[in-house]
């Protein structure tokens, strides 16, 4: 085997390490965002649950903070929507980091099996 | 071809597309970064309309809880819509919405264009217009125009695969 494809076979593994490890770093960072982003959700739907129970079920006569209500509602809901939003696409990219990282462990493995069985013939 | 270059090549191809794949999946994460600050925006703007509802004392035609809701909601839309970079980001959007539509058609009629074997000068207009749309995105006329080499990107498209006659007449042209 020359010494010129062996260096190429050296820059071809260290390349797909490098791209292995950026997955690694990019899936971190969208596992925290896909974390952050279901806490948002979860809070979210707590709080616009309460509201419209508060809204729905109370006696109470109405005062001055009774007629933000709605309007509090409103700005939970959009948040609500928000989070809705936020957890899909972080859910998706999370799920495509996960299917990036099987993908490329994959042909490193295939790659570092066929250069095991080349050494050990040689 | 041997198993070997086929493992080889599949290496190189994944490590090629992920690359690529990653720098998308980073600028997705980012955007999706933004978008909390976005809903900050949305939140601040329905409170402040929220309050200028509650300002407002009594309204015959509704009442002032939905007189306040009403608000907030047109708070939201105004937080969020300036979160964008003010109305002037919207229309640079749809400016580069309507380019991106344009360019793509161009590119079509480029590739079309190519496969029917059609001459030369036909090709590099239909280049040359590409270049003018891309250029126009530009928003000031003063701004300097990348070249690379006295060169400049439709050119440097071209020079990568067809003759390099082709870019010293576009680059002339342009």
């Amino acid at each position: 085997m020359h010494l010129s494809e062996e260096y190429n076979d050296g820059d071809v593994l260290a390349d797909a390490n490098s791209v292995k490890y950026k997955v690694e770093l990019v899936l971190i960072k969208v596992r925290f965002q896909v974390g952050f982003s279901l806490i948002a959700l979860m809070v979210s739907f707590y709080i616009f649950l309460s509201l419209l129970k508060a809204l729905m079920f109370s006696n109470s006569p109405i005062g001055t903070y009774e007629l933000y209500f709605p309007g509090v509602m409103l700005l939970m809901g959009f948040i609500f929507i928000q989070s809705i939003r936020c957890f899909r696409m972080s859910l998706f990219l999370y799920s495509s980091a996960v299917l990036s990282r099987r993908r490329i462990d994959a042909s490193i493995d295939d790659w570092n099996a066929l250069r095991g069985t080349e050494n050990g013939y040689e | 071809m041997s198993k070997r270059d086929k493992v080889r090549a599949s290496l190189k191809s994944v490590t090629h597309d992920l690359r690529s794949y990653t720098d998308g999946v980073i600028r997705t994460s980012e955007r999706l970064s933004q978008l909390s600050t976005a809903s900050l925006y949305g939140v601040l703007g329905g409170v402040v309309g929220m309050l200028v509802g509650g300002l407002i004392p009594e309204v015959q035609f509704a009442p002032q809880s939905g007189v306040i809701a009403l608000l907030g909601l047109a708070g939201i839309t105004v937080g969020v819509l300036w979160h964008r970079s003010g109305f002037r980001g919207i229309k640079t959007e749809q400016k580069v919405g309507s380019n991106r539509l344009v360019s793509e058609e161009l590119m079509h009629r480029i590739e079309a264009a190519t496969k029917a074997n059609a001459p030369q000068s036909v090709i590099l207009s239909l280049w040359a217009e590409y270049e003018r749309l891309a250029l126009s995105l530009q928003d000031s006329p003063k701004s300097p125009q990348v070249k690379i080499g006295g060169v400049s990107g439709a050119a440097l498209y071209i020079g990568s695969g067809g003759s390099p006659q082709a870019d010293v007449r576009l680059g002339r042209e342009v």
